[in-house]
């Protein structure tokens, strides 16, 4: 295929949250001398080559489709904690309350070393030796490329969801967040209810439940309903206050990325609700023409009959 | 010869073909608008039998569509697909209260287009990825997670009929012959892809402009190769027409999944409990440390909320009191606490606790986190303030413009002092105290015992303005100036933008206060040579009129018509003569050419002694010289035509008086007409209208910056200020404060007024002069040659058949040439009588009236439905003698009881047992006349029935100078002939001798004989209603 190409470009430092990162130097420290494995472990790794990749409790494993058409099962081990040692580590997350809130917004506290270190232990490894790696290949140099790969594929995975590290320590999400919760009030157990969930927006009805006599019902109130265009003059105000996204890799943030978009949409919302451009509708003239052609003749539209009408739906529902 | 008139009317009737079946059907109005939520291309469908007619139908492209009709069965409709954001550019220009008479899915499609808008304009948006129709895509969605907007979204959705969301939720399943299984979107569903699909759209488009107005010419937004980095392509998924956005390998699936999970905090309502920061004020007074406490609360249930303190110390409290997991309440609000770190970062501080309950901030962490305050409610957080820091009651620095102390005595040629002062909680601020301020170097400081946010820019100009005070010589203005300014309470700085409030004081105040409060300062008597008595109303309103003319204000007299404008107005003028003996200026009347016979006759009745000089036709005054000759101490009536015409020199003359009468005639402020009357010299300013000024802006301030210049600023401020925020987007402390401004200036009573309606008798009856047109006039005339030559050559029955034909034929001519002359030609502005019938109907729109039109001409009646229907934007229903009975039944239903029916009915019918109860009408108009009292009284009272709660106005409208002013004018006088008309008829007139006869058809050398448009085209242009859908 076209492999030679990706074995000839040079090993570009994706961009990793800095957790994410720090994974993969662990991978990287010392290396020096593997660096064609490594690009090949990040080729396979782009190419979706690892699948099945399985995190419990201080294990990783992995299946990595090679370019001979066999899969090689890729097993990576780390120290797991002992209980006493991540109850002290839990007993110091509870003491700051910023470690749980970031931590429940996808985001790996800064300083979250500073909660290991006084037990002695360390969350990131700091290279290969502090790991059991074991691949099904015969290639005895260390790491192999499937190792590679997974680890490139493990990274990505953390800057996604930074609790993961916890389980290679042993320990689940869950139960990270239910122990720093009881030590911070002190109950062995928190009450729990049966939780109500609102309803949802329900999108269908069925046409029996309707009534025809509703059908140019008058509504009443309706004028009441009074809308304010008295905004301050932002700038992607509500994409700065979310911050980043997990696995953001790119240096401009979200907002510097986007925030023109959102203030010239925001101007043009305004433009037409008071109308002081009178060219604004006279652009948008030129936006819908684009949309709809043949609009001078006052014949039926036939395409408009079989436009394609599909419930959308969010990703990976 | 009653059966001989009969007959005349019954072959003028079998002339006409029978009315095609549409002109009957469209009783009811049809227009329905649908969003169709195509994932490609969002649009509207607008649809029905009457959708033709919308103005939203222009902007569409014929198409059709299956979905449920009126009786829910699913069926192809034919209608107008109009795109998306033209469409919303449209609904949103309709005003809040014409909703109610709107089709009721265009006005919920409407109120949620005004809703798109502002969420995009708050920035209440997000960038999400979807799946649709199988392929990854990136869009924009809106952020409902403010009470506000979830509970307008709520009230929205409850509005929805089921037109206006009924759309198939599937079209693969959908089958014509089974709708019983069909599901259709809900309100809710449908008004939330609304929502998201302007958002995506507008995003889009603003990019489109902005190709556009770097290339000058339309563009697409420049194409991204596939191999760009996944953030270039994203940014080209969100930006331009292509939506989709492929993930290149597992990086970036792993993006997508990272970008779903980071903007659902805000997007989906998922969680029930949202987080509140709440700050109060320093617990003991001397302290300086102000208390941040937070908890969660639940979106639906205001009431149900857990503060930290609980939630981390009780939890078995906690858990009661939100009705769930404790664990993951806590958990809930670390995250949210974090979320708003990013935003007001002092919170940082507290969540390094164990558990962050509270926290105490400095004053200038206050300011900070006031600043924060709208960034915070985006998130969705709760913020709420102590009563003191609040936008609303925030103590700041107020800066105050003292007019009138020690003005005992002043008049309107006076000059009043003023003096700037500068308030901070009650105290007035020296330069020094100022200065003292300047140096604390904080926004947020105790002052007096009070916490004050201060601005330096504001204190800056303070000291400046202060420093004025200094030297007293400069700081004077007029009496009137004063006057408007203190009425206005408080004025905006144009240099500085700050708002400065006008105190009044001294014997000014007191003026204020009286004018405010709407008392007359006092009620002066009628002038002698009024031949009128004035009802109470009337003398308050004359009063005020003196009044405030006298301070050098203008006075815009709006009363409802029928309340006598007209009268009140002479008898201001007469008192005006008896006060200014020696002013010996011209007065000047200007009113539509129209109506101009009219006041001719009304201020010959009731102020006779009041010289008064047409201003009109051929043979007026060309110049200045020769008008000045003619018109000294007089009053000038002329035409707004003539206005325009005769400006050059007439904007030279100075004039005691300018009114404008139907002033509704300069609501276009940019028209000629509209600067014509605004460059007129005069000290006195008035404008009479039977318009409620108030509801229409545009209108009102056009008026108001011909009588007070500069009072509501610029055209285009108050436009955007007031106009449009109250018309269009229901801001009632706006609106609020505008009339607070106008009030003193305007002067409406309507009839439904208790101080009124005890002065009014139930039935009004008038009479309306108009005039006749150039080709109405010499129509009548060679008519009138022609016959009265063959009529004196004639005798016996022969003669009494031509006699009667000539009155029809002038009574035609007087409705309508194109009545006479039996063509279809065009209608406006060829009849002075259908021209005030027009003016008169638009003001009974305008209050929300509705209107009978009788006319004993069927021919005529068509042509009256053809014009009124464009003034009301709706097909006016016709009765008629070959209406069903069934129809007519239908007609009568929904004029009295349809909001949304057209508020006018053409009735030809000749008045008889048919039992038509037309009470919702209150207006009446007889456009011709049957001269015989007990049947026009009996078609009067199809409106006037026992049971009818409203006063109701009669008009009965004639041509000056015409046989229809003549043969009223005998009736009044001669009680013997109206005796005979009512047994007889017309018949009499054909006993009269040739003489009798000529003096009778004779076009009266009184009738005034239109010749200018008064409608000038530029305001033709311009007043289009565009805005009047369905």
């Amino acid at each position: 295929m076209n492999k030679k190409n990706k074995i000839a470009k040079p090993v570009a430092r994706t961009m990793h949250t800095w957790w994410g990162q720090r994974w993969i130097e662990a991978l990287e420290h010392g290396s020096r001398d593997v660096v064609v494995r490594l690009g090949k472990g990040r080729a396979y790794a782009r190419d979706g080559r690892v699948h099945e990749l399985k995190i419990t409790s201080g294990k990783v494993i992995a299946l990595v489709d090679d370019d001979d058409l066999e899969t090689y099962k890729v097993c990576l081990q780390l120290e797991v904690f002992t209980r006493q040692r991540w109850q002290r580590i839990l007993r110091a997350m509870s003491q700051q309350a910023l470690f749980t809130g970031q931590l429940l917004n996808g985001e790996m506290p800064r300083d979250i070393e500073s909660v290991f270190h006084p037990s002695g232990a360390n969350l990131f490894p700091t290279s290969l030796h502090d790991m059991d790696v074991d691949c099904s290949c015969e290639d005895w140099s260390s790491p192999c490329k499937h190792v590679a790969a997974t680890h490139y594929v493990l990274a990505e995975a953390l800057d996604h969801d930074p609790f993961l590290l916890f389980e290679l320590r042993g320990l689940s999400r869950e139960q990270v967040l239910s122990g720093v919760s009881r030590l911070r009030t002190g109950e062995t157990s928190l009450p729990a209810r049966n939780t109500q969930d609102q309803p949802t927006i329900q999108d269908a009805i069925a046409l029996d439940d309707l009534s025809s006599e509703d059908f140019e019902r008058v509504s009443v109130g309706l004028n009441a309903i009074s809308f304010d265009f008295d905004v301050p003059t932002g700038s992607g105000s509500l994409l700065h206050s979310l911050g980043k996204p997990s696995a953001w890799n790119v240096s401009e943030s979200p907002q510097e990325l986007l925030g023109a978009l959102v203030v010239q949409a925001k101007e043009l919302a305004i433009a037409l609700a008071i109308d002081v451009h009178p060219d604004a509708r006279l652009n948008l003239a030129h936006v819908r023409d684009k949309v709809i052609k043949g609009k001078v003749s006052p014949s039926v539209d036939e395409t408009a009959q079989d436009v394609s009408l599909h419930v959308e739906s969010d990703v990976g529902e | 010869m009653i059966e001989s008139s009969h007959h005349s009317h019954d072959a003028a009737l079998a002339a006409v073909p029978p009315t095609p079946p549409s002109a009957v059907a469209a009783v009811t109005v049809e227009t329905h608008l649908l969003f169709i939520p195509d994932v490609q291309r969002p649009h509207w469908l607008l649809w029905g039998q009457d959708a033709v007619h919308s103005p939203l139908a222009s902007l569409g492209v014929l198409t059709s569509q299956v979905i449920p009709d009126q009786t829910l069965k699913l069926r192809r409709v034919r209608g107008y697909r109009l795109p998306l954001l033209e469409g919303v550019a449209q609904l949103v220009a309709l005003k809040q209260n014409e909703l109610t008479t709107l089709p009721a899915s265009i006005a919920v499609w409407s109120v949620a287009s005004k809703f798109a808008l502002e969420l995009v304009a708050r920035e209440q948006f997000v960038p999400r990825v979807l799946k649709q129709s199988g392929v990854q895509v990136a869009r924009w969605s809106v952020v409902l997670n403010q009470a506000h907007d979830l509970q307008r979204f709520e009230q929205l959705v409850s509005a929805f009929p089921v037109a206006a969301h009924a759309f198939p939720y599937q079209t693969e399943a959908h089958d014509v012959s089974d709708h019983r299984s069909s599901q259709v979107w809900s309100a809710a569903g449908l008004l939330r892809q609304c929502l998201d699909a302007v958002a995506d759209q507008l995003v889009r488009a603003a990019q489109t402009i902005q190709v556009q107005k770097k290339t000058k010419r339309p563009s697409r937004v420049a194409a991204v190769d596939s191999t760009e980095v996944w953030p270039k392509r994203w940014h080209h998924a969100l930006a331009g027409h292509d939506p989709e956005f492929v993930p290149g390998g597992v990086t970036e699936r792993r993006v997508l999944a990272g970008l779903r999970d980071w903007v659902q905090p805000v997007l989906m309502p998922v969680r029930s409990l949202s987080l509140y920061l709440e700050l109060s004020m320093p617990s003991a007074p001397d302290s300086n440390e102000f208390i941040l406490a937070f908890g969660l609360q639940s979106k639906q249930q205001p009431e149900v909320q857990v503060s930290a303190l609980t939630l981390f110390n009780q939890s078995e409290v906690a858990a009661q009191l939100i009705n769930g997991e404790v664990q993951v309440a806590q958990e809930q609000l670390l995250q949210m606490l974090a979320v708003a770190s990013r935003s007001f970062i002092p919170l940082e501080l507290e969540l390094r606790k164990s558990k962050p309950e509270s926290m105490l901030l400095k004053p200038r962490m206050v300011y900070d986190f006031l600043l924060q305050v709208y960034a915070l409610e985006q998130l969705g957080v709760i913020v709420r303030l102590p009563e003191v820091l609040q936008t609303e009651q925030r103590q700041r620095l107020q800066l105050c413009m003292r007019i009138g102390e020690g003005s005992h005595g002043a008049n309107r040629q006076s000059h009043l002092k003023y003096r700037w002062q500068a308030v901070l909680t009650g105290q007035s601020l020296s330069v020094a105290d100022i200065d003292e301020l300047l140096e604390l170097r904080t926004p947020l400081a105790r002052f007096n015992d009070q916490w004050v946010v201060l601005n330096q820019r504001e204190l800056l100009h303070a000291a400046k303005l202060l420093a004025q005070n200094e030297k007293p010589e400069i700081c004077t203005i007029s009496f009137s100036l004063a006057l408007s300014l203190a009425l206005t309470e408080v004025i905006t700085q144009p240099d500085s933008g700050l708002r400065i409030q006008v105190i009044a004081e001294g014997e000014l105040s007191e003026l204020v206060a009286q004018m405010r409060s709407r008392d007359i300062l006092s009620q002066l008597p009628s002038p002698p040579e009024l031949r009128a008595e004035l009802r109470p109303y009337q003398l308050r309103g004359m009063s005020w009129l003196v009044q405030l003319t006298q301070f050098g204000l203008g006075a815009c007299l709006a009363d409802d018509m029928g309340l006598g404008k007209t009268v009140q107005w002479l008898a201001y003028l007469l008192h005006r003569r008896a006060l200014h003996p020696h002013d010996s200026r011209p007065v000047l009347l200007v009113c539509p050419t129209s109506v101009i016979g009219n006041w001719e006759r009304e201020a010959t009745r009731f102020a006779p002694t009041l010289p008064l000089v047409r201003h009109y036709g051929a043979d007026r005054h060309q110049n200045a010289e020769d008008f000045l000759t003619q018109v000294t101490g007089k009053l000038v009536v002329t035409s707004y035509g003539l206005l325009r015409r005769d400006l050059p020199w007439l904007k030279d003359i100075e004039f005691a008086v300018v009114a404008l009468d139907e002033a509704q005639f300069i609501k276009n402020s940019a028209s000629a007409t509209a600067r014509a009357a605004r460059s007129l010299q005069a000290s006195e300013r008035i404008a009479l209208t039977g318009t409620p000024v108030e509801n229409h802006l545009a209108e009102l301030w056009s008026i108001m910056e011909f009588l007070n210049p500069g009072l509501l600023g610029k055209r285009e401020a108050f436009r955007r200020e007031f106009a449009i925020p109250i018309e269009r987007y229901g801001r009632e402390d706006v609106a609020l404060r505008l009339r607070r401004m106008v009030a003193p200036f305007i002067l409406r009573r309507v009839k439904t007024d208790p101080n009124v309606i005890s002065d009014l008798p139930d039935k009004q009856e008038s009479k309306v002069f108009c005039s006749l047109t150039r080709e109405q006039a010499s129509l009548y005339q060679s008519v009138v040659n022609q016959s009265l030559l063959d009529i004196e050559d004639s005798e016996g029955f022969a003669r009494r058949g031509r006699v009667l034909a000539l009155l029809t034929a002038l009574k035609q001519i007087c409705n309508h040439p194109a009545q006479y002359l039996k063509e279809e030609g065009p209608l406006a502005g060829r009849s002075g009588k259908l021209d005030r019938l027009l003016e008169m109907l638009e003001q009974v729109i305008a209050v929300g009236d509705r209107a009978l039109i009788f006319t004993q001409y069927r021919e005529m009646g068509e042509r009256l439905v053809r014009v009124l229907s464009r003034l009301q934007g709706a097909t006016v229903p016709f009765l008629h003698g070959g209406t069903s009975r069934a129809v007519r039944e239908e007609m009568v239903r929904r004029f009295q009881e349809d909001p949304r029916a057209p508020k006018l009915l053409v009735i030809s019918l000749k008045a008889g047992g048919t039992g038509l109860n037309l009470t919702a009408a209150t207006a009446v108009f007889h456009f011709d006349r049957w001269w015989n009292p007990a049947v026009e009284d009996q078609a009067t009272d199809r409106a006037y029935r026992i049971g009818q709660q409203r006063n109701v106005q009669v008009y009965k409208m004639m041509c000056a100078g015409t046989i229809e002013e003549k043969i009223d004018a005998m009736l009044e006088t001669k009680r013997d002939l109206a005796a005979r008309i009512v047994s007889q008829g017309e018949a009499w007139i054909t006993e009269l001798d040739n003489q009798q006869l000529r003096e009778l058809f004779a076009l009266a050398p009184n009738a005034v004989v239109g010749d200018t448009s008064d409608v000038d085209e530029l305001a033709e242009l311009n007043d289009q209603p565009q805005d009047r859908l369905g």
